[in-house]
């Protein structure tokens, strides 16, 4: 195996990773904030892609990828209504109404969009190859890797540098506190479950050109974020960047190298690290 | 008195649904099936959830293992069908003695999330080991263990494994252990404290429950005469919970009536229109935000899950 193909698969994982990152950040956020894991990330995602769809058809491809993730957040910040009588509620009652949730969005997507793979066409600069150590790299991966990289930097600017980035750590570490300083945290939960929920659409957005848009899919998707998330812990954001490219790289080569139980990696290095330490890798105990 | 209630009512249904299946057309006597094999599915589910107050994410894992334990060994292992029951039950035991083993070593977000993990593990072996699974295809031709001859037949077979199944289960929640196990419910604490290893209760529960999704499992894949990749699915499990949701998850039939909601309308919605696990996303919904405690569910607040 030449090294130069060897780079290129590299990047294809990490890419894959970033966009895995993405979806875990956006679960990681709304998880430490109102503790509820939200099972209907999957279906946001699709609906980024699907919004890609039909944004690149009407615009073109840039104005897809900033209108498609702010629509997308906007029917989060809708969603979010139904879920304010269960924060005190038990965990179940959170994961099935979420789990509903995206049933009903897939089979909205199913009934919007009809039952067919769709596929978005790139735009001609994005869809060249580019040289890398003599092998033609699709530069649609490059772009994504850079795109989901600035993403990331600009999250952790907005944790720690910016006033709101501010208030949603206050609201992470005490959130009676924040509320007792005249803080409006119920609006501030719509934010940042929508908040949550557009990178998400990013996510959907970024890889739509990539796949073919199956809302079918969406519980895949979601599953394969979910291990991601288990590995970096569920509220470490950290630990989900590094879980996300670990997981990406091993389904980058794996497909390469592995006969069929590559697949197995993920889930069972979810397994492992919840027997070993329940917190995830990078995640801090509690208490 | 008060335990004489729900038996009356199970023999009612029984009787019922055994004069609905010998008389309705064949198409519509097979969903009398579906009903039983599903109920079964949703109150071994309820056996952790309503019962111990557990959260098995993934419990569709075992009713999927059950089914292609059962399907590789009658289909490619060639064995004769009583053999194949109950080595397919040995099998899904030993697994389940070993999850759940693993399972139980956290607390309970980590066991929901186990739980959920080995799904996901299972899932793929099933979906990726296209030699031994088919993948996504699934295999067919898996035959039905005929006690009785006909459609009816089949149905009174999978009434008798129901009912056994359901005697077992009320025996087991009415007994002293199940009453320690709604103490593990209400006050996980106080019945440590109170010297009894919770963990152990636990295991039981675990493995009983788990096997009763096992024969559900079976007895689906003997229906369908076939197993496919759905059975195993995580969206199964979800459904599974959510049956018991909507029917009640503090009663011992809520479960069962859920299911056969579900069944019904997945079956009328599936005819009519595509799109009906949407329409289940709704009465999830609606259930969730408008009464937690289900169709049985009656009074909330005694159910501290």
């Amino acid at each position: 195996m030449a090294p130069a193909q060897l780079l290129c698969q590299f990047i294809v994982g990490i890419g894959g990773g970033m966009i895995l990152f993405l979806m875990a950040a956006g679960v990681s956020i709304i998880v430490s904030g109102m503790n509820i894991i939200n099972f209907v990330q999957g279906a946001f995602f699709m609906l980024g892609a699907l919004m890609c769809y039909s944004l690149s058809q009407v615009l073109n491809f840039w104005w897809a990828l900033l209108f498609g993730p702010l629509a997308v957040a906007c029917i989060g910040f809708g969603a979010e209504f139904l879920l304010r009588p269960l924060y005190k509620k038990t965990m179940l009652y959170q994961l099935l109404i979420t789990m509903g949730l995206a049933f009903l969005i897939i089979d909205g997507m199913d009934a919007i969009w009809g039952r067919e793979i769709k596929v978005v066409a790139l735009p001609n600069y994005l869809n060249t190859t580019t040289p890398i150590l003599g092998l033609d790299f699709p530069m649609y991966y490059v772009f994504i890797v850079a795109a989901s990289g600035l993403m990331a930097a600009g999250l952790w600017l907005m944790f720690e540098k910016t006033r709101l980035g501010m208030i949603f750590r206050a609201i992470i570490s005490n959130r009676s506190m924040v509320d007792c300083l005249g803080i409006n945290v119920k609006l501030l939960f719509s934010i940042m479950f929508a908040f949550g929920v557009w990178l998400s659409g990013i996510a959907g957005v970024l890889m739509a050109p990539i796949i073919g848009i199956d809302p079918e899919g969406s519980m895949d998707i979601l599953f394969a974020m979910m291990t991601v998330l288990v590995i970096g812990g569920l509220k470490s954001m950290k630990g989900a960047f590094f879980a996300a490219l670990l997981v990406g790289v091993i389904n980058a080569f794996g497909s390469m190298f592995l006969p069929w139980f590559y697949a197995l990696i993920p889930a069972a290095l979810m397994i492992i690290v919840l027997l070993i330490k329940p917190q995830g890798l990078f995640g801090e105990k509690e208490g | 008195m008060i335990h004489n209630k729900p038996l009356i009512f199970g023999a009612l249904v029984t009787v019922l649904l055994t004069i609905l299946a010998a008389f309705l057309p064949e198409h519509r006597s097979e969903l009398i099936t579906r009903m039983l094999i599903m109920a079964l599915f949703a109150t071994s589910i309820n056996m952790q959830v309503g019962r111990a107050g557990m959260m098995p994410l993934g419990q569709a894992q075992f009713f999927g293992l059950g089914a292609y334990a059962f399907g590789l060994l009658c289909v490619k292992g060639g064995l004769p069908l009583s053999y194949s029951f109950l080595l397919a039950l040995l099998i899904s035991l030993v697994a389940i003695a070993i999850i759940g083993y693993l399972c139980l070593r956290g607390d309970s977000l980590t066991f929901a999330l186990l739980h959920l993990a080995f799904n996901i593990l299972l899932v793929t072996v099933a979906a990726k080991w296209i030699s031994l699974t088919e993948g996504d295809q699934g295999f067919t031709k898996v035959p039905r263990l005929d006690l009785f001859p006909g459609n009816f037949g089949f149905y009174l077979f999978v009434l008798l494994v129901v009912l056994g199944c359901y005697i077992l289960i009320w025996m087991i929640v009415n007994s002293p252990f199940g009453k320690v196990m709604q103490g593990l419910r209400e006050n996980e604490e106080r019945i440590r404290f109170l010297g009894i290893y919770s963990k152990r209760f636990q295991l039981v529960i675990f493995v009983f429950s788990s096997l009763f999704a096992a024969v559900a499992g079976i007895l689906w894949a003997m229906m369908q005469k076939s197993v496919f990749i759905t059975y195993m699915s995580l969206i199964l499990s979800a459904e599974g919970l959510m049956m018991c949701l909507i029917g009640g998850m503090s009663s011992f039939f809520g479960p069962s009536i859920g299911a056969a909601i579900v069944v019904v309308v997945s079956t009328l919605a599936s005819t009519y229109l595509e799109q009906w696990q949407g329409l289940l996303g709704l009465i999830i919904i609606v259930c969730v935000l408008g009464f937690r405690g289900g169709i049985l569910g009656g009074k909330r607040g005694t159910m501290g899950l």
